[in-house]
């Protein structure tokens, strides 16, 4: 599979996760991050400064599409025959335009393209997470860390879009901890 | 507790640090102590009402408080501990460790 956008709170994650089921991912993000999308088990990364990888000729059987921005019909030229591509966020263009054009171009053909929706959150996927941070498959990557006082400055940083991993608010500590 | 509140949308100036009063927990409700959230980019498109479309959930909220947001706090994933719990919850108890998503 491939991630494109896999170095911000989504992407690290996603790697993980993916990793965790068995898949060889790749991983696409700017230089500046390319030692750690190897460092949380990328399988291959590709420099979106350098390379553009729905030109390659490299094809997938599963996109995530994080951040960023391609046409759609680039991400249909990068999918497998049987690829699937799952829009998570990413630009204002590259969501308004997946999230009508999706269904509508996975009526041609056997590739499938669509919106993944809001997530929502149920126990059972909690647990599996939790195993998976238990286990140590998943570890946050964290980028900076800002108390409550700060709020306005750490999203500020994320605004500007190129946090490394998660940008997390701390709430001072007490005793019951 | 404090709390980042805002009245208005538009940019990190908004928020505002404040201490407000610490809510009670309604029946099947648990009040957590956060310890740790995370900062999302939901939360800047909240923070901004852009695009367009967060205002038609959360409200047109005008910067004189004619037309209120219907949210004035933000946040969505929290990592904490149970302070109380309301009545009819039997899943949590004080002090269980607790990391929902906001709207879990
Ligand atoms: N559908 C849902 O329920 C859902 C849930 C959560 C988030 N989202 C959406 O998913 C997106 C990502 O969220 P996030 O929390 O991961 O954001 P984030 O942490 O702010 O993402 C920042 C990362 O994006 C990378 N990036 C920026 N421009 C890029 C480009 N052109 N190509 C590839 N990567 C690029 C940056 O890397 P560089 O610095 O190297 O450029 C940076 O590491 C947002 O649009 C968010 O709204 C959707």
């Amino acid at each position: 599979m491939l991630i494109n956008g896999a170095s911000g709170g989504v992407g690290t994650f996603a790697v993980q996760i993916a990793k965790s089921f068995g898949a060889e991912v790749t991983a696409v993000c700017s230089t500046r991050n390319v030692d750690m999308a190897r460092s949380i088990g990328t399988d291959h990364v590709i420099d979106y400064t350098q390379e553009d990888f729905t030109r390659n000729g490299q094809r997938y059987d599963l996109i995530l599409a994080v951040n960023g921005y391609h046409p759609i019909l680039a991400y249909r030229r990068a999918l497998s025959p049987m690829g699937m591509y799952v829009l998570a966020g990413g630009s204002m263009a590259q969501i308004f335009q997946g999230m009508p054009l999706g269904p509508l171009v996975s009526r041609i053909g056997s590739k499938k393209m669509g919106f993944m929706g809001i997530a929502t959150t149920n126990q059972k996927d909690l647990v599996v997470i939790k195993e998976l941070l238990e286990a140590g498959k998943v570890a946050p990557v964290i980028d900076r860390c800002y108390p409550l006082s700060e709020v306005a400055e750490a999203l500020r940083y994320l605004e500007e879009g190129h946090a490394k991993g998660k940008v997390v608010i701390t709430v001072e500590r007490s005793a019951d901890r | 507790m404090k709390a980042i509140v805002r009245t208005a949308y538009g940019s990190p100036d908004v928020l505002q640090l404040k201490e407000v009063e610490k809510p009670a927990p309604n029946d099947g409700e648990v009040l957590v102590k956060i310890h740790a959230a995370s900062a999302n980019p939901v939360d800047y498109h909240r923070m901004r009402g852009l695009p367009f479309l967060v205002r038609l959930v959360y409200g047109p909220a005008r910067a004189d408080g004619l037309l209120k947001l219907r949210e004035w706090r933000l946040g969505t994933d929290i990592a904490g501990r149970v302070e109380s719990v309301g009545n009819n919850v039997t899943k949590f108890q004080p002090k269980d460790r607790f990391s929902p998503d906001k709207r879990c």
